[in-house]
């Protein structure tokens, strides 16, 4: 490979990579405080994409309004998620709670295929995305370049808000212990309403960046990246956000580099990310930064 | 009367845990509950802080029945708890430990205020404070647990339990704390094992034994009693 595809490669895992990683948070934030795993986040994900879409197609607003818009609305869906779907079984059996989750997936995957239909329609991205940009011999998509950087962004003030503020405290008191949680005066309710809109309006971030590098939308397209960031959060330690973060970037990384390595191998570039799921999974459940587990949100 | 239980009934699935209790804590007082394990201390304690649900009877907070309200408001309405086995936030700072127990306040004077108060009382958790709230010991996880619950501002205060697995000299500086607490003007509820230190600090008691109140009197009184010294006092 010569060095102008490898750059274009790396930029293209980069930003595949911080994708994953933006969704990646939501399940394992949910996975943290709740012991839950949200089946349905990747369908949350797509909702981002479908909300921005009609935002600019339908009630003509400017891309970039259209886009915090759609990351609003896409939050209240997820709180809305959890408020009806997941609160009245959170102190049953895991196994039902998980069944919740996989219903509350299918329901949002079929509601979009039902109102929108299942053909895939053109996501209009703002200029800036749509340029190529040269980085040194290479010629880069510009949605390559901006997806990281803001993706950057963005987990730079979910740590903030983690690490520095009084909600960010309270999410992580939560994620140790729910009971002694509620003795010190705080509504336990609002605070995981919170998580989820913060999980929730990540990966609508993340949906509308992808349908920015791959402008074709439709309701089943959150089914495979939502895996893909599930695995990310599995392999970096899930309950982990910076395990997610770098679960999500190797994941990325993984999937674009076998197929420029391995051009052979490119149908099956799902498949080795689920069959990296199952290694985790049987032997290392914990992750990349398993040990640090206690440190979860 | 800062607390009043009346004929509480609790309930775990078949297992009738307190079977029509009622006690009352004046204010400026310190009522200690004692009895043997299993005897339905920590349940007493967790159905006044709403973590469980009573079937019959009432709790009153200076006269309004809290016994419905979910845990936060109780919290919120003056009650603080030391849980048992003090249940620190292990992946918090201890700073941060104590501003959970301020959460529901929006005074940030005041906050600042209890803050000092709560580090004058327990100097040990200064030097620490930006230290890991699950790297402290045993007895520095006992202190904290108390200032983050005096961290709330609480009219009445409730702790499980605080000597268990502490040496006897923690346990006479713990006490101690909860002395000096009380000096300045704050009404406890102390859940105890160790009745004879309880005793010693307490102005009246209540002998809980499997679920019923056996025997109450002045914590002086109780102290004498042949068959408290016998039962609870090793003889
Ligand atoms: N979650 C629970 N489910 C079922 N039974 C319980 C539960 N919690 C307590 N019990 C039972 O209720 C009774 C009272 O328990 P409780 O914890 O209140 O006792 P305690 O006086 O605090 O004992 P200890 O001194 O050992 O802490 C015991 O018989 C106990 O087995
Ligand atoms: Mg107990």
């Amino acid at each position: 490979m010569n060095l102008e595809a490898l750059i274009q490669q790396l930029m293209n895992g980069l930003s595949l990579g911080s994708l994953y990683a933006l969704i990646a948070i939501g399940y394992t934030m949910v996975y943290g405080i709740l012991r839950l795993i949200n089946f349905a986040h990747g369908d949350i994900f797509m909702v981002g994409a479908y909300c921005a879409f009609f935002f600019v197609a339908i009630f003509r607003l400017p891309w970039f309004l259209s886009a915090l818009l759609a990351i609003g609305l896409t939050a209240l869906v997820g709180m809305s998620v959890e408020r009806i779907a997941y609160r009245p079984v959170r102190n049953a059996p895991r196994i039902s709670a998980l069944i919740t989750a996989l219903g509350v997936s299918f329901f949002i995957e079929n509601l979009g295929l039902v109102t929108v239909g299942a053909r895939p329609k053109a996501f209009a991205r703002p200029e800036i995305m749509a340029k190529v940009v040269k980085i040194g011999p290479a010629a880069v998509s510009a949605v390559s370049i901006w997806v990281p950087i803001l993706s950057v962004l963005l987990l730079l003030a979910l740590m903030y808000v983690i690490y520095r503020t009084k909600a960010g405290m309270a999410m992580r008191a939560v994620s140790t212990d729910i009971e002694t949680t509620r003795l010190m005066g705080a509504d336990v309710d609002r605070i995981i309403a919170l998580t989820f809109a913060l999980g929730s309006a990540l990966a609508a971030a993340g949906g509308i960046m992808w349908a920015c590098k791959y402008p074709q939308i439709n309701p089943l397209m959150g089914i495979y990246p939502g895996w893909k960031a599930f695995t990310a959060a599995v392999v970096g330690g899930i309950g982990n956000i910076t395990g997610a973060m770098l679960g999500g970037l190797l994941i990325g990384m993984v999937e674009i580099m076998t197929v420029a390595f391995f051009p052979g191998l490119s149908g099956y570039r799902d498949g080795i990310i689920f069959t990296l799921l199952l290694v985790f999974l049987l032997v290392k459940p914990t992750g990349i930064l398993g040990e640090s587990l206690k440190e979860k949100v | 009367m800062m607390l009043a239980i009346e004929n509480l009934h609790v309930y775990y699935g078949g297992i009738h845990a307190l079977k029509g209790i009622s006690m009352e804590v004046p204010e400026g007082s310190i009522v200690t509950l004692i009895g043997a394990n299993g005897a339905g201390k920590s349940t007493t304690l967790r159905t006044i802080t709403g973590l469980v649900r009573p079937r019959q009877g009432s709790i009153k907070l200076k006269g309004r029945d809290i016994s419905r309200l979910p845990t936060h408001q109780i919290v919120q309405s003056g009650v603080a708890m030391v849980p048992e086995g003090r249940k620190i936030f292990r992946n918090l700072t201890v700073r941060e430990n104590l501003m959970m127990g301020a959460y529901h306040r929006s005074d940030a004077s005041a906050v600042q205020r209890d803050f000092e108060y709560v580090i004058g009382l327990f100097p040990r958790l200064e030097e620490r404070l930006s230290q890991k709230g699950g790297t402290l010991s045993g007895g520095e996880q006992q202190m904290l647990a108390i200032g983050r619950a005096l961290m709330s501002g609480p009219s009445l205060l409730c702790l499980d339990e605080p000597s268990l697995g502490l040496a006897p000299l923690l346990v006479r500086e713990v006490f101690k704390a909860l002395e000096s607490v009380h000096d300045e003007g704050r009404t406890i509820l102390l859940i105890e094992q160790n009745a004879r230190a309880a005793l010693k600090l307490a102005d009246y008691a209540y002998v809980l034994e499997t679920g019923v109140i056996k025997m109450q009197g002045k914590a002086s009184d109780l102290l004498e009693n042949e068959d408290v010294r016998k039962a609870y006092l090793g003889g």
